[in-house]
């Protein structure tokens, strides 16, 4: 570890903000909203989930919800650097279980999500998996996107848990946030479809959350992600966003 | 800066191509007054179309004599103030009109990923006149022009309208046959209550099937599912 890394470790600090708000069409259908969100900070470690069921299926609430309650039991339970493909087999296993422990059992077809996730050391190494459309951008040394939907696709068209049994329609990528303003977001289609500049984006995101606690920036996102600005925008919205900041 | 600074301004667009044969057979019985007329008729009903998900956008591919032609190139439907009168020469060019239509389609810049599905409507009284078989499969393999809805109208006996199922990609929607003026009004009412009602839907890119059979006539009030 050189004297820099050392600097980095003790001086930065990371922030992990999230937030997920019901779409106008859902509230106007008296629905639930069918995303769902996860943040979860460890002594070393720290855990964004994005899940979006899909619309069309029954459950696609619980989906989600689930998805994101695998994600973090499967992470809690491996070491850092587990193999890839385990881990998400892993997640995958245990999404599939906590719908038939449902009462009654619900078909993984009904319960269909998006799966999107950032897995981070509080040393800035950090591992991206996204499984569906929305979508991870990240800032460091340059600006990222983890390669998501087939070029050729339309609006609305996408795979998740309960469709896709391929370890190859998952996207990976593992990233190093170390200076300050390095960041990650993770957010459903419901916002990524909507975005006309994806690096300033994120660039926004750093200035407007890093000097704000969890609770002060969940608020901040959800009155922004109710006031967006896109016309006859209809989905849900969740954003899930992770800074290093001084 | 706010995330409403990086939002789109526009709503998510829900692209119609018409491709329309412009030849000269088509001066023949008023077919080409009837078109134009059903072809204003519809891009008014879109333009005032209020309970949108989708801005629906409209392109008019017109093929007649030489090459197809951009007529009306892709436009929201109610940026659309005047269509200009369509005028009837020469051979069918149906390849040079499926060439253009898979360009538009795999254009991202002019139909963006974030788009919903197109639908593309063909409407021919006749047999094309150029080589349309290469052209043709080219739009059927391309990865985009493929996930389009297409639909067909065949004006009179004449059309080749083997090709036209053919172009067809739902094998439950059949060819509409045109045999009067009325026949051609009715096939856009058609086209036009199945794109309004996806862009009315919650899930856009679902497709429902037309019941050509059972389409309703100028007296029927527009009440929705009832």
């Amino acid at each position: 570890m050189t004297m820099n890394s050392i600097w980095v470790i003790f001086k930065l600090r990371c922030q992990v903000h999230a937030a997920s708000v019901t779409g106008p069409r859902h509230l106007n259908e008296q629905q639930v909203n069918q995303d769902a969100i996860l943040r979860r900070c460890w002594s070393k470690q720290w855990l964004v989930v994005v899940s979006d069921g899909m619309g069309s299926r029954p459950h696609a609430d619980i989906g989600a919800q689930q998805a994101c309650l695998a994600v973090c039991a499967s992470v809690q339970r491996s070491q850092f650097d587990r193999h890839e493909r385990e881990l998400i087999q892993e997640i995958y296993q245990n999404w599939l279980w906590r719908l038939s422990q449902h009462c009654p059992p619900i078909q993984p077809k009904d319960a269909a999500a998006t799966c999107l996730f950032a897995w981070g050391r509080h040393t800035g190494e950090t591992r991206l998996f996204q499984l569906g459309d929305g979508a991870i951008f990240y800032q460091t040394e340059t600006f990222g996107k983890l390669a998501t939907r087939d070029a050729a696709q339309f609006s609305n068209e996408t795979t998740g848990l309960g469709i896709s049994k391929k370890w190859s329609d998952w996207s990976y990528s593992c990233i190093t946030l170390c200076r300050p303003y390095h960041s990650i977001a993770l957010m459903s289609d419901g916002i990524s479809d909507d975005l006309i500049d994806e690096e300033g984006f994120l660039a926004m995101l750093g200035k407007r959350l890093g000097s704000k606690s969890p609770r002060q920036g969940k608020r901040w996102m959800q009155r922004e992600l109710n006031n967006w600005r896109t016309p006859q925008h209809s989905d849900d919205k969740s954003l899930g966003f992770v800074c290093w900041s001084a | 800066m706010a995330m409403h600074d990086f939002a789109a301004a526009t709503a998510r667009p829900l692209p119609v191509i018409i491709l329309a044969d412009v030849s000269g057979s088509m001066t023949v019985d008023g077919k080409i007054e009837n078109l134009n007329m059903a072809i204003k008729t519809m891009i008014a009903s879109f333009a005032k179309e209020s309970r949108l998900n989708a801005e629906i956008q409209v392109a008019l591919v017109t093929f007649g004599g030489e090459c197809a032609s951009a007529h009306v190139p892709l436009t929201p439907a109610y940026q659309i103030t005047e269509v200009q009168h369509l005028t009837a020469s020469g051979g069918t060019p149906m390849g040079s009109a499926f060439e253009m239509v898979t360009a538009m389609v795999e254009d991202k810049t002019l139909i963006p990923s974030r788009a919903y599905r197109p639908t593309i409507v063909l409407i021919s009284d006749g047999w094309p006149t150029d080589d349309w078989e290469a052209p043709f499969a080219a739009l059927q393999q391309s990865e985009r022009a493929k996930k389009a809805v297409r639909m067909a109208m065949a004006i009179g006996s004449d059309a080749d309208k083997n090709m036209m199922k053919a172009f067809i990609n739902d094998p439950e929607t059949p060819v509409f046959e045109a045999h009067n003026s009325q026949d051609i009004v009715r096939f856009f009412r058609a086209v036009s209550m199945s794109v309004s009602n996806r862009s009315r839907s919650t899930t856009p890119n679902q497709i429902t099937k037309i019941d050509f059979k059972n389409l309703p006539d100028d007296d029927e009030l527009d009440l929705g599912d009832f």
